[in-house]
């Protein structure tokens, strides 16, 4: 329990209990409050300035009045129709085909690395990463991952990394600024929340991947020569972490990105410090599990539907399985990160889902439907 | 002056109605944008006076979050609806009405306090109104925000050195500056507001 007798008033003025008794007029808060008082007669004093300071600051940003707040909502209101209407159609109803259009522009890319003068350079470029993690001014958080199954780390965009074993990833608790960037050592499978506004950056060994929003791969243990980015799906420009490039990145954010397509990979050489694109599609990268995977369903009961999710990302997924036992998913799921697929899910049979810890929890009324599953 | 709706927003119920507008209730999404619209407005007289322009604003910025509920994941609501409006209002200053602004250059920006407005206020507001008033719209911009994310929103330093792109040390200093401002021109908040630095820091 707080001891409100040695508040000053501007501390009491922002405590959620006081306001919830001054502005919300919350009847517990109230009774607390009166009690309180009643025990501490002497800081009448202190109750009534810092009541004043709210009252004060409320009348003075308060500039609006609730007639006008009200019109404005009916403007919304009558927007809000209006497009709906012109939508209706379209956004009537789940439509899969829109992911697997999103899933076919899936594309491989295998980068291997091979550095000549591997200790001077790894000498080098690791003086350029601290350089870089020394700009981050967010303390980072770590995760490691020593057990010998993946594990899921989410991020705080939405974006989900599933970490190998032996595998460890560091990044910020939000990401603010521009850019959003990880620190990764080992191999994790990323799947980015799309944010054109804010790219993201991977940093690993001595290499630089820049994406938009796509799922991609990456294998950077210390002790290899090779660093292997594979994506799924979208678009990755990767650079060498080099002085100029770091001078660029910083000066415009320019990565003198290189477009990626289908079955194309990317091959830098330390020696001439350039890369050169062929067509090879490295086979070694087609053993990742996660990496070749596609949640395509198609009247699948949705007890398989989780498993299938639990088993790729290694969470707890708890629903009430008889409750949904009529639940049926048609759909093809790809790059989206873990939370957006649980949506898109939930959104289909009309449940809705929390995060708590590592478990995913789906609060449904089950299903009333069966016709998907037996057309 | 009427009555007006003083409620604290619980990140919950707020919660909850985003979850509905995200699955496609426009209705929800109404209610969730009353319930934000007192502190959206308010939020916004931090960076203008011009109260059509923030209407029409707010208006757009609700528009495109509906538009794009799908993608968008909240966790605070009112912060990120805060922000959202901050980031639209901010990158409007830059591009329309003075490309060369920087966030900073804020605190420069002053409003026109006109001859009517003035009047105005004296008739609706008791002396000792207008005097808070008066100081509190005079702080530099930056400042009123600050203020105004801390008492009117009751958030943390940290919060709002998030919302405001800033370390928590500014905030700190943002909020020092303004009341010691505060402090001088209004007479029953100085005899207590000198400890407010220990609390800050």
């Amino acid at each position: 329990m707080q001891d409100y007798r040695n508040l000053q008033p501007e501390e009491l003025a922002v405590d959620h209990s006081f306001r919830l008794w001054k502005l919300s007029k919350d009847p517990d808060a109230g009774n607390f409050w009166i009690n309180w008082l009643s025990q501490n007669p002497d800081k009448q004093d202190l109750i009534d300035k810092a009541s004043h300071l709210l009252d004060k600051v409320f009348e003075t940003f308060d500039e609006i009045s609730d007639e006008e707040v009200t019109n404005e909502i009916d403007r919304l209101s009558a927007v809000l129709e209006k497009t709906e209407e012109k939508y209706s159609s379209r956004r009537l109803i789940f439509r899969p085909e829109w992911y697997r259009a999103a899933a076919s522009i899936i594309m491989i890319l295998g980068l291997g690395w091979w550095m000549s003068n591997k200790y001077s350079a790894s000498k080098q470029n690791n003086l350029l990463y601290n350089q870089i993690i020394s700009q981050i001014k967010e303390p980072l958080l770590k995760a490691t991952n020593d057990t010998d199954r993946p594990k899921l780390v989410s991020l705080e965009d939405g974006s989900t990394v599933l970490l190998q074993p032996k595998s460890s990833i560091s990044y910020p608790q939000t990401f603010k600024g521009e850019k959003r960037e990880v620190f990764l050592s080992g191999e994790a499978f990323f799947e980015v929340a799309k944010n054109p506004d804010q790219p993201f950056y991977v940093y690993a060994n001595n290499l630089v991947t820049k994406v938009l929003g796509t799922s991609f791969i990456i294998s950077a243990f210390e002790n290899d020569k090779d660093v292997k980015v594979a994506v799924k799906t979208g678009k990755v420009s990767v650079f060498a972490l080099t002085d100029e490039n770091l001078e660029t990145q910083q000066a415009d954010n320019k990565l003198g990105a290189m477009v990626l397509t289908p079955n194309q990979q990317i091959v830098f050489s330390t020696g001439n410090l350039r890369l050169t694109r062929s067509l090879i599609a490295d086979p070694e990268l087609q053993d990742l599990p996660i990496q070749k995977q596609s949640f395509d369903f198609k009247a699948t009961p949705i007890k398989d539907v989780f498993e299938a999710l639990e088993k790729s990302y290694g969470v707890k997924i708890l629903f009430d399985a008889e409750t949904m036992k009529d639940c049926y998913l048609t759909a093809s799921l790809s790059d989206e990160p873990l939370f957006e697929k649980v949506d898109l899910i939930c959104r289909t049979i009309n449940a809705r889902y929390e995060q708590l810890d590592a478990s995913i929890i789906i609060y449904s009324k089950g299903c009333t439907y069966q016709n998907e599953k037996s057309e | 002056m009427e009555k007006k709706q003083r409620i604290i927003l619980e990140n919950e119920i707020l919660l909850d109605l985003w979850q509905q507008s995200k699955a496609g209730d426009s209705v929800a999404f109404c209610r969730l944008a009353d319930k934000l619209y007192r502190t959206l407005f308010n939020y916004a007289t931090s960076f203008t006076a011009d109260k059509e322009y923030i209407k029409d604003a707010i208006q757009e910025l609700l528009i495109h979050i509906w538009e794009k509920r799908q993608t968008i994941n909240i966790q605070f609501v009112t912060i990120y609806f805060l922000k959202s409006l901050r980031n639209q209002i901010l990158q409007e200053f830059r591009r329309n009405k003075n490309p060369f602004i920087d966030l900073d250059e804020i605190d420069e920006i002053t409003d026109n306090h006109t001859i009517e407005t003035e009047i105005e206020e004296h008739e609706t507001y008791s002396e000792s109104q207008r005097r808070v008033r008066l100081a509190i719209n005079e702080l530099p911009k930056r400042q009123k925000e600050a203020i105004f994310l801390k008492f009117y929103e009751g958030m943390e330093n940290e919060q709002i050195a998030d919302l405001m792109q800033v370390n928590r040390q500014s905030v700190a200093n943002l909020l020092f500056k303004a009341i010691t401002t505060l402090k001088s021109q209004i007479p029953f908040l100085s005899h207590w507001i000198l400890i407010i630095y220990t609390l800050i820091f």
